[in-house]
């Protein structure tokens, strides 16, 4: 970016600027930036002693105004500015090529990011199913095995089973006695969690459309906590 | 209402643009956020002249003579994807072929509409919508609600932040960097790679044919879990989720951590896996 600027130009620039309007050093800055996208931001170290010299050359005045100061093109500066009005068309030309390659930057930037990890992604997703059929072969080996120690187990549980039976008539009655609480917890927590998020999202839906100020923000909360209590007090 | 005729290469600068709505054909097109007045370059421009409008309401509007009647270009995208030729006439794209460069400030709709341009759409952070049929879609750091809809051409994003909506016939989509407080994305045949921070309240929605999709969370997501395939094949590196498996239909469930954000996908043949970043 700092070719643009080269022999004077950031000068003619300046005076530019300045011709469109009035503007304080911030303000110029800030254009600056704007123009090439954030990609050139002049710091105010070399913005502010410019104007000052400008100044001095009696290109621009200042007035201050609530605190700040305010440049102004005079007619010397115009007179300047009008001279070389080849040079700032030229200027522009090269202003507005840099933008061009900005989103040029922008796209292939972009892509390369997705390239990668897209490949970076796929690879790992390869991983996994590969490891997944892997076990699967393992798992298909072992199963000879495992039918023998099954048959093994079968035994030793067949006893186990007879030797338990009377103990778990006296759980089940215990069971029984105390109710059945934490059944089907589980279920319940996953259809109250999809319950919340299509809250969320309802909700979502029907604000974007509008501007959510400070007042619907107050209501919300209200409306929240208020949802919340009578579900908590139902849980106890 | 101010307007331009552009034949020719050409740069034109507005003041107080409110919203901007592009209609082009084929070629180029990057659409850019900045602060300064808005700016519209023309750095190449096919037989047919572009027709500039800057309305009185400050909607600035690129687009063509006779494509100027409002969605004709949607009519034109659903015929297309109803698989019937549009007007062969209308959609010459030797005498259509654009390269065009905007700049906007950040907080104003965009709303754009290509064939086969492509389209680059930085820095947004209001309202951006994009159409195309066959021309692929670049969107970087673009937030508030997003949507892009394509026929055959891919969208690759990055940095995308808020309510995203994506929907293609056979054009992939990818996420790098997303960050959807509510994502949808619908396909039929193209591939979904996303690599996302999910949101407390994130919601997201994969719908896909036959593209497989690949999905990566942070290692310390919090989220509830619901993937379908009818004949894919779901694997994922989280612990803790349950498979099953039953004619017809096998599944991915389960919460990981707490939270209320919830993904949830659904394919008929396509596979579907959902990776675990690694730690931070």
């Amino acid at each position: 970016m700092s070719p643009v600027f080269g022999h004077g130009r950031l000068r003619l620039y300046l005076l530019k600027l300045l011709e469109e309007s009035p503007r304080h050093g911030y303000e110029v800055i800030r254009l600056l930036q704007d123009r090439f996208l954030g990609v050139y931001s002049p710091s105010p170290g070399t913005i502010y002693p410019r104007l000052a010299r400008l100044e001095e050359e009696g290109l621009v005045t200042h007035e201050v105004v609530d605190g700040k100061k305010v440049f102004t093109i005079s007619d010397r500066g115009r007179a300047e500015l009008n001279a070389r009005l080849d040079e700032l068309a030229e200027l522009e030309e090269e202003i507005s090529d840099s933008v061009r390659d900005i989103a040029r930057e922008v796209k292939e930037d972009v892509r390369e990011t997705v390239k990668s990890l897209r490949e970076e992604l796929t690879q790992m997703a390869r991983d996994v199913r590969q490891g997944t059929r892997h076990e699967e072969r393992q798992a298909r080996n072992d199963h000879r095995e495992a039918w023998r120690e099954q048959k093994d187990e079968w035994k030793r549980q067949k006893s186990e089973w007879k030797r338990q039976s009377g103990e778990w008539k006296d759980d089940w009655k215990r069971i029984w006695a105390s109710g059945f609480t934490g059944e089907g917890s589980s279920a319940g927590d996953d259809r109250l969690g999809q319950m919340l998020a299509e809250f969320v999202e309802e909700v979502r839906r029907d604000a974007a459309g509008s501007r959510v100020g400070e007042e619907t923000l107050a209501t919300a909360q209200d409306a929240l906590y208020d949802a919340a209590r009578r579900i908590r007090d139902t849980l106890r | 209402m101010r307007q331009w005729s552009v034949e020719k290469p050409e740069r034109l600068t507005f003041d107080e643009v409110s919203r901007l709505n592009v209609r082009v054909v084929a070629g180029r097109l990057a659409v850019l956020a900045g602060d300064g007045p808005a700016t519209l370059e023309v750095t190449e421009v096919g037989d047919a002249p572009l027709l500039i409008t800057h309305d009185d309401d400050g909607v600035l509007t690129v687009t063509y003579r006779d494509l100027t009647r409002d969605g004709i270009l949607d009519g034109l995208m659903s015929r297309v994807r109803d698989g019937l030729a549009g007007d062969p006439q209308a959609l010459r794209a030797s005498d259509r072929r654009v390269t065009l460069t905007l700049t906007v400030p950040a907080d104003r709709p965009v709303n754009v509409g290509t064939v086969s341009a492509s389209a680059v759409i930085s820095g947004f952070r209001d309202r951006t919508s994009i159409k195309s049929v066959s021309g692929d879609i670049v969107l970087d750091g673009v937030s508030g609600e997003i949507s892009a809809d394509t026929v055959s051409g891919d969208t690759e994003s990055r940095g995308l932040v808020g309510d995203l909506s994506f929907k293609s016939l056979s054009g992939d989509l990818t996420v790098a960097q997303g960050k959807p407080r509510r994502l949808s994305a619908t396909t039929v045949s193209g591939r979904i790679t996303a690599d996302l921070e999910l949101p407390p309240t994130g919601h997201v929605t994969m719908n896909s044919v036959s593209g497989d999709i690949v999905v990566r969370l942070p290692h310390a997501v919090e989220t509830d879990v619901k993937i379908r395939s009818t004949t894919g094949r779901i694997e994922t590196t989280f612990t803790g989720l349950d498979h099953s498996a039953q004619a017809g239909m096998s599944a991915l469930t389960g919460r990981i951590g707490g939270g209320m954000a919830s993904l949830s996908a659904h394919t008929v043949s396509a596979d579907v896996t959902l990776l675990k970043g690694g730690r931070a």
